[in-house]
């Protein structure tokens, strides 16, 4: 299977849960999507990463105190003739992060954008973050850090500046959005936890228009 | 069939138009070709040192694609000169084709909204070249979205925006047909030599998985290995042309599709249908495991675009099936991983005087090649190999009635042979008679004949 346990594995039998949570990462093209998946499943990163075809599919693990979260992760192109097939990553996904290049006035108001769209369109309980990328160029940057954490804020977004290069803040977006999901009791909920074991089916009833 | 447009009408909501639509190409051609026939002379000098330049542009003259990294102030006025020979053409109500300067060979196509051009050392196919592109450029973005595109958005519409991303697979795209004789060949694709149990068995378990999901749109199961099929299944009577799969191919081949990661991937095969997209779920299940590399790549399209929980699930059907059968998985990893091409020894006596063959079936679209002996062993010998294939098959297109040939030269001899059923390109060594040959290449259909379902996908099994 897919399923590359990085962290530690579900231990059968253990106190712990596992949870399985599809998360997508949406933003303009070259902002790094791939580049903070890569170095969240894998610690790699390739300075010259070329652009996403379609869509990218990973999974990866990670262990909170009293749950294990299986992310499912859609790693999204993010060339324009792409745009029209995004509802078909989040619809569904209950959580995402939007990326922009700090360096890059325009991939936040695309951001931003993107945001708006995930209001209007995603589960009303999508755990959302905005993740300003390229922070280890900062001496570049064009977007000021208070300016994208009072639209965070304003907007009640997790927000962090990352890098995928340095790894700065990587993992840390990651788990903030892991302990913000719902790992709640009711495992008859229908988003949040997917049984692994049952065939494609399920998706549909967690759905969301 | 669903009809997808990615990038198409909703969503977008006139983003990037404003700018582009105000300012229009007023028709000034004729005078831009005076200027740039100024600096034409020294472009062409230019030229003249690459093997070839392949020139993508809109009909409107704003380059889209050029292959070699050239400075974009050329590039401008290449396309603008490109576009001035297209347009006046057309303006006489006639289409411009080919123009020959001394080695160097043009060719054009238009097809609106796009001029394809490439210059050339080489005069062989270049029209199909062309076409090739024009259908790798639809492949990405559906025929239909690329002639509404420009409606929408005006003559002045920079595609390189819809496009981004992709110059690498038309770069490649490019590369793989000038560099393989199997492409030049009428399109064609060719099978990995298999064990003709083995591939029944990884047919028989892919038709079988994909038949039991009972996915309503999921048509066809393909695994790709080395830019070789080697296998493939179909929903009943459904077809995939060689064109379309050379299109696969070359998408799964491209080194940067994440070979560790799932992908799902909207693509449009133009020959199946230009106005709609499939799903294509390609996956790599054994490459940079931890146990093994096996560069097989598992191809499974769908129509619909929520089939991706489906496809996966049947891949990891297919996945266990295969490596439940040990045997079998040792063969294929073994096939895949260091291919057994056809050995011209093989043949018996007298093989010795055979350097090279290629060897296309007409009905199947399928090459066999025979794998490189002494004295075509280098890069540069094969190479050389390749052009004489390459200007054989040519001239086999250009007089239909050619049959046989048999061409002594002082380095080797040619033979051709040419039915309604296969074509056959040899190389000879220089001493051969042509009786000899003849006995030589009889044997070869022979042995062809009696090992076809190792070399040749004969049967697509449907589910």
């Amino acid at each position: 299977m897919a399923a590359r346990n990085a962290g530690g594995a579900a231990r059968p039998g253990g106190p712990n849960r596992t949870c399985q949570f599809k998360l997508v990462l949406l933003g303009e093209s070259a902002v790094g999507k791939s580049s903070l998946v890569l170095r969240f499943v894998k610690g790699q990163f390739h300075e010259y990463q070329e652009s996403t075809i379609g869509a990218a599919f990973l999974t990866q693990t990670v262990c909170l105190d009293d749950a294990t979260i299986k992310f499912e992760i859609w790693d999204t192109a993010g060339q324009e003739r792409y745009h029209s097939l995004a509802p078909m990553y989040y619809r569904g996904a209950q959580a995402a992060i939007v990326v922009y290049d700090i360096t890059n006035q325009e991939s936040f108001q695309k951001a931003k954008n993107w945001v708006k769209e995930l209001q209007r369109q995603a589960s009303p309980n999508i755990v959302m973050a905005l993740a300003g990328n390229k922070a280890d160029v900062a001496n570049k940057r064009t977007v000021e850090y208070e300016e994208a954490n009072a639209y965070a804020e304003d907007n009640a977004l997790l927000f962090m500046e990352t890098s995928a290069k340095t790894s700065m803040n990587v993992n840390d977006i990651f788990m903030a959005i892991a302990k913000k999901l719902p790992i709640g009791p009711a495992q008859g909920e229908p988003t949040g936890t997917v049984d692994m074991n049952q065939p494609q089916q399920q998706q549909k009833g967690s759905c969301c228009k | 069939m669903e009809v997808e447009v990615p990038g198409g009408s909703e969503a977008v909501g006139g983003t990037d138009t404003g700018s582009e639509s105000s300012f229009k190409v007023s028709q000034v051609e004729i005078e831009d070709v005076e200027e740039n026939l100024k600096n034409a002379e020294a472009i062409f000098e230019h030229l003249e040192q690459l093997p070839f330049q392949v020139f993508i542009l809109s009909e409107f003259g704003k380059p889209i694609f050029v292959n070699n990294d050239r400075n974009e102030g050329e590039v401008v006025s290449l396309a603008a000169l490109i576009c001035a020979f297209v347009s006046r053409c057309q303006s006489w109500g006639d289409s411009l084709m080919t123009m020959t300067s001394q080695d160097n060979h043009i060719q054009f196509l238009h097809k609106s909204p796009l001029i394809f051009c490439v210059v050339s050392k080489y005069p062989e196919q270049l029209d199909q070249q062309l076409e090739v592109l024009f259908e790798q450029i639809c492949s990405i973005l559906s025929k239909s979205q690329l002639e509404n595109v420009y409606k929408k958005k005006g003559d002045n519409y920079d595609l390189r925006k819809l496009l981004r991303g992709t110059d690498r697979l038309i770069d490649s795209s490019i590369s793989s047909w000038r560099a393989s004789p199997i492409n030049l060949v009428d399109s064609s694709i060719s099978a990995i030599p298999m064990n003709p149990s083995d591939r029944e068995f990884l047919s028989t378990t892919m038709a079988s998985s994909l038949g039991a999901a009972k996915l309503d749109g999921a048509l066809f199961g393909i695994m790709i290995a080395r830019r070789q099929i080697a296998a493939i299944v179909r929903f009943k009577k459904y077809v995939i042309h060689p064109r379309d799969l050379n299109i696969l191919i070359n998408l799964v081949s491209d080194t940067t599709l994440q070979t560790d990661s799932q992908n799902w991937v909207p693509i449009c095969l133009p020959r199946f249908n230009d106005t709609g997209f499939f799903y294509a779920y390609i996956s790599y299940p054994w490459c940079k495991t931890d146990q093994e590399d096996i560069p097989a790549c598992l191809v499974l399209l769908s129509v619909k675009r929520d089939h991706f929980d489906g496809l996966k699930e049947v891949r990891q059907q297919i996945v266990t099936k295969l490596e439940g059968n040990a045997k079998f998985f040792t063969n294929f990893s073994q096939a895949v991983k260091t291919p057994n091409l056809y050995q011209i020894s093989q043949i018996g006596s007298n093989s010795e005087s055979l350097w090279s063959f290629l060897y296309l079936n007409h009905s199947s679209k399928q090459v066999c090649m025979s794998s490189s002996k002494i004295p075509l062993i280098t890069r540069a010998e094969r190479w050389i190999a390749r052009c004489e294939m390459r200007r054989s098959s040519s001239l086999s297109t250009r007089h239909p009635h050619l049959r046989t040939l048999f061409v002594r030269g002082t380095r080797h001899c040619l033979f051709v042979w040419v039915t309604d059923l296969f074509s056959l390109y040899c190389i000879f060594g220089p001493f051969v008679t042509a009786t000899i040959a003849f006995q030589v290449v009889e044997k070869l259909l022979k042995s062809l004949k009696s090992h076809e379902q190792r070399y040749f996908i004969i049967n697509t099994t449907s589910f």
